[in-house]
């Protein structure tokens, strides 16, 4: 494993929880060199030249041109105002039991975790293995072309079945039978069998795969298969199992699986770290019913 | 061949009102969301949304993704087409903390391209390179995406910050066009533009010409009419005899009342709803066709799509399955899902599990989608399945469906949606419509025709029932019986019993003046179902909530098909 690009330490300066430390740092030093924590300096703000620079280009970025006087003032204004209110509702303790400010810093803190996860780039070897212990999530679908015959609920009630069962005798010995008009088409390919269900519901597919896959492999009118319009004689032409690719021809969707099981697992195992730390303490409950009003 | 098409449409669809139909034969519906939020969107990013758009993509595919509290969520039924539409302005700043680096925007767009391009899998799910163009002012919305029909060599996004006027963005579009770069703009939210989305004048209140109306046709073929914030179809006040127009509103404006200079947290808590006239798409058609008597052409030619606007990076658009709207910081829990949110001065509640877009297509190909949209073969859905045809024409046999090859029939006896009819000898047109159930939803309860038209300088709207299930007829009233409701609220349960699985009717207009340009469309509705707020309490073993309907009929709303007489 190595790290993505030369820009790392470009980019980590970029990461708010870089400037968190390194901010944490310099407070620290401050405190060393002013003594005790005092008042006064809560009630310190101070925009130096790198938040000005900061205000400028994100204005730019935003107006596609550079501030005018005027407007970088009422930027501070803003600015100030913003950091005042802020302190004072810190000094209120208002960022406690909000679950935005919970959610969002929680966020903040996973989010610089994984960024860092996310420049990793596996080995060969790395990825050959993952491929080999994901194949199920590798395969390409099943295939099938089918035709249909349609007996509808709506128009042939109590006798649907019925008609369905003779047509299917008929079909079998060759005659031509009277089905009804479908919404959809009566002679389909599917390039993914599973989708069968987007247009007959899910009950069918089941029945249609089981059927004309082996060991069946059903090549002759089978049926009564019923579906969410009715009943269905069906007669599948070609079927063609799912079956494994190479790691060639999938590399790009398994690097990018690899790479998010990766950052998953480090936030895991950092979270258990941060975890450890905490004694966690959870009132007892018995059912639900206990908390929630009926 | 297609962007032949492209090309000649706008000249077509105007000029002369000639048919943008092509020859082909439509034969599959293909289901998808063009409007979604991840990351990079600022405001999603405050919601707490960290989902990129390579989650989105696999969520919409079908995979299973993480989610908070430690679950997956997955689709019940997978999408076949998602475009990524992040708002341009700003693009990835938030997310990245307020990051000055003026590359960021170029970075952050070139993954959202390179997204789209990694997850298109021909025949099996289209992606489409788009973004967001959010004009949001205080008086009313006017918000765009953009759809890109290619991935290669894009342009950086126009956006809100470049010009807050959409006919600029339609000049971008077509001088894009111009260099080969070919893409569309879908209005969307046209609820609570206060009247400006459809206004009857240019957006410097000039009257419009023949040439705006060209423009904005050729850059806006197909508006989105459901999604998160509401409906955008009609409004009571605009259909007063309208019993299903009362669905799923949103009429509060989305930034009203903030102060200047203030911020989301200090927004007003005081509700304003917009201005109706001119913010509803069949009273904007129906406009149309008005304009296209009087004057000779017509700006509101338009079709009909759906999208979620989630900003979740997951069109979770099943109402039992939809697990965030906005963000882990806002919606993605139960909990945060049931107690009164106070992001917005609605409550969190009233958003809607909607909607998506159906495209009649060949192939599940990003060139096939496109043209679908641009010919305005598409309908939109509040989120099911719902599978319609809607043709028109003059000489149809009337039991075409009972034969196999109805929708041969269809195509080359007349129109699908989003066409164009000439005028014929006199008699009255016949419209063919077969709807049939999502297989993995609820059964149907109707197929409704909504016809708007003119006379003297006044605007009509008439819905006919065209089919009803369980036999019932329409009474003397001119109103069909309600369909029943088997919802169980506390359980969030309903049956089949009531509805059918399939309806369909060979319709003629009994109130048909070839003299009189008209304009047609079709809604299915669903039977009562459980809202996707009725699934929560019932998860919760609470009971439906009290500020919004506890059940929901979901529907399709075809594209229209025009009628233009022959003079």
């Amino acid at each position: 494993m190595r790290f993505r690009g030369a820009s790392l330490w470009r980019r980590l300066w970029r990461e708010p929880l870089t400037r968190f430390f390194a901010v944490g740092a310099g407070l620290f030093l401050v405190y060393a060199v002013v003594g005790t924590h005092s008042p006064a300096d809560d009630r310190r703000i101070h925009i130096d030249q790198y938040e000005l620079q900061v205000l400028a280009a994100l204005w730019q970025a935003q107006w596609r041109r550079p501030p005018t006087h005027d407007e970088l003032t009422q930027l501070v204004v803003d600015r100030v105002r913003e950091e005042v209110l802020y302190r004072e509702a810190l000094a209120l303790n208002l960022d406690e039991n909000d679950v935005l400010v919970r959610r969002r810093l929680a966020q903040k803190l996973e989010m610089a975790l994984n960024d860092v996860a996310a420049m990793i780039e596996p080995s060969g070897d790395d990825l050959r293995q993952y491929f080999e212990k994901h194949a199920h999530l590798y395969l390409d679908p099943a295939r099938l072309t089918l035709t249909h015959k349609f007996f509808s609920d709506d128009r042939r009630g109590d006798t649907v079945d019925a008609d369905a069962r003779t047509a299917l005798k008929a079909l079998i010995a060759g005659d031509t039978v009277d089905d009804d008009s479908f919404h959809a088409a009566k002679t389909l390919t599917l390039h993914n069998a599973d989708r069968l269900a987007q247009v007959f519901g899910t009950a069918f597919r089941d029945a249609v795969v089981a059927h004309a896959a082996p060991p069946r492999s059903q090549r002759a009118w089978f049926g009564p298969v019923l579906s969410a319009y009715g009943v269905h004689l069906v007669r599948v032409h070609a079927f063609r199992e799912a079956r494994s690719q190479t790691i060639g021809a999938v590399r790009e969707t398994v690097l990018e699986d690899w790479r998010r099981d990766y950052v998953a697992a480090r936030e895991s195992e950092r979270y258990a770290e941060m975890r450890a730390l905490y004694d966690v303490d959870v009132a007892p409950f018995a059912s639900i019913g206990e908390l929630v009003q009926p | 061949m297609v962007r032949a098409t492209t090309k000649l449409l706008p000249v077509t669809v105007l000029v002369g009102g000639l048919a943008a139909q092509s020859a082909d034969v439509s034969e599959h519906v293909y289901f998808g969301d063009l409007h979604l939020h991840t990351r990079y969107s600022n405001d999603a990013s405050t919601f707490g949304t960290t989902r990129t758009p390579d989650d989105a993509y696999r969520y919409a595919k079908g995979e299973a993704i993480p989610h908070l509290g430690g679950i997956e969520i997955q689709l019940n039924t997978p999408l076949d087409f998602l475009a990524v539409t992040d708002h341009a302005e700003n693009i990835g700043r938030n997310q990245a903390g307020q990051n000055p680096d003026p590359n960021l925007g170029r970075e952050v767009w070139a993954e959202i391209v390179e997204a789209a391009v990694r997850h298109y899998a021909p025949g099996e799910f289209t992606t489409f390179a788009a973004y967001e163009w959010t004009v949001g002012t205080r008086e009313g919305n006017l918000h765009r995406n953009v759809i890109f029909e290619g991935t290669d060599n894009l342009p950086f996004p126009f956006s809100g910050r470049d010009s807050r006027n959409p006919e600029d963005l339609w000049d971008y579009l077509d001088t894009q066009r111009a260099n080969g770069i070919e893409a569309m703009a879908i209005p969307h939210n046209m609820n609570v533009s206060n009247g400006k989305m459809f206004a009857l004048v240019d957006f410097a209140g000039a009257p419009m010409t023949a040439d705006y109306a060209v423009q904005r046709l050729r850059n806006e073929p197909v508006v989105e009419i459901t999604q998160a914030k509401g409906t955008s179809e009609t409004h009571p006040v605009m259909s007063p005899n309208d019993e299903f127009a009362d669905f799923e509103l949103f009429p509060e404006l989305l930034t009203a009342n903030r102060p200047i200079g203030g911020t989301a947290a200090t927004a007003g808590v005081v509700r304003v709803d917009g201005r109706v006239p001119g913010s509803y798409a069949r009273e904007a058609i129906i406009n149309g066709v008005r304009m296209w008597a009087e004057q000779g052409f017509n700006p509101f030619q338009f079709g009909f799509v759906g999208g979620t606007d989630f900003h979740s990076g997951t069109s979770a658009v099943e109402e039992n399955n939809m697990t965030s709207m906005s963000g882990d910081a806002v919606d993605a829990t139960l909990d945060t899902r049931l107690v009164t949110n106070t992001w917005s001065r609605l409550p969190f509640v009233a958003r809607s599990a909607a909607g998506l877009t159906a495209a009649w297509a060949n192939a599940n190909t990003r060139d096939q989608i496109y043209a679908a949209l641009r010919r305005r073969e598409t309908y939109a859905t509040t989120g099911t399945r719902i599978t319609v045809r809607f043709f028109a024409g003059w000489n149809y046999d009337e039991a075409l469906l009972d034969d196999d090859d109805w929708v041969a029939q269809g195509y080359a006896g007349g129109v699908p949606m989003g066409g164009v009819l000439r005028g014929g000898q006199g008699g009255a047109p016949t419209f063919v419509i077969r709807a049939a159930k999502d297989p993995v939803a609820a059964n149907l309860d109707r197929v409704q025709v909504i016809k708007g038209w003119s006379a003297e300088g006044d605007t009509f709207e008439r819905i006919y029932d065209v089919a009803l299930s369980d036999g019932r007829r329409v009474g003397p009233t001119g109103k069909a019986p309600p369909v029943g409701n088997t919802v169980d609220v506390m359980r969030a349960t309903y049956t089949d019993d009531i509805g059918a699985a399939s309806l369909q009717a060979v319709w003629r207009d009994p109130e048909f003046d070839p003299d009189v340009h008209a304009v047609y469309y079709v809604r299915v509705i669903e039977i009562p179902t459980p809202r996707w707020s009725t699934y929560d309490t019932a998860a919760a073993g609470l009971p439906p909530r009290g500020d919004v309907a506890p059940t929901l009929q979901e529907r399709a709303y075809t594209s229209p098909i025009w009628y233009v007489p022959d003079n």
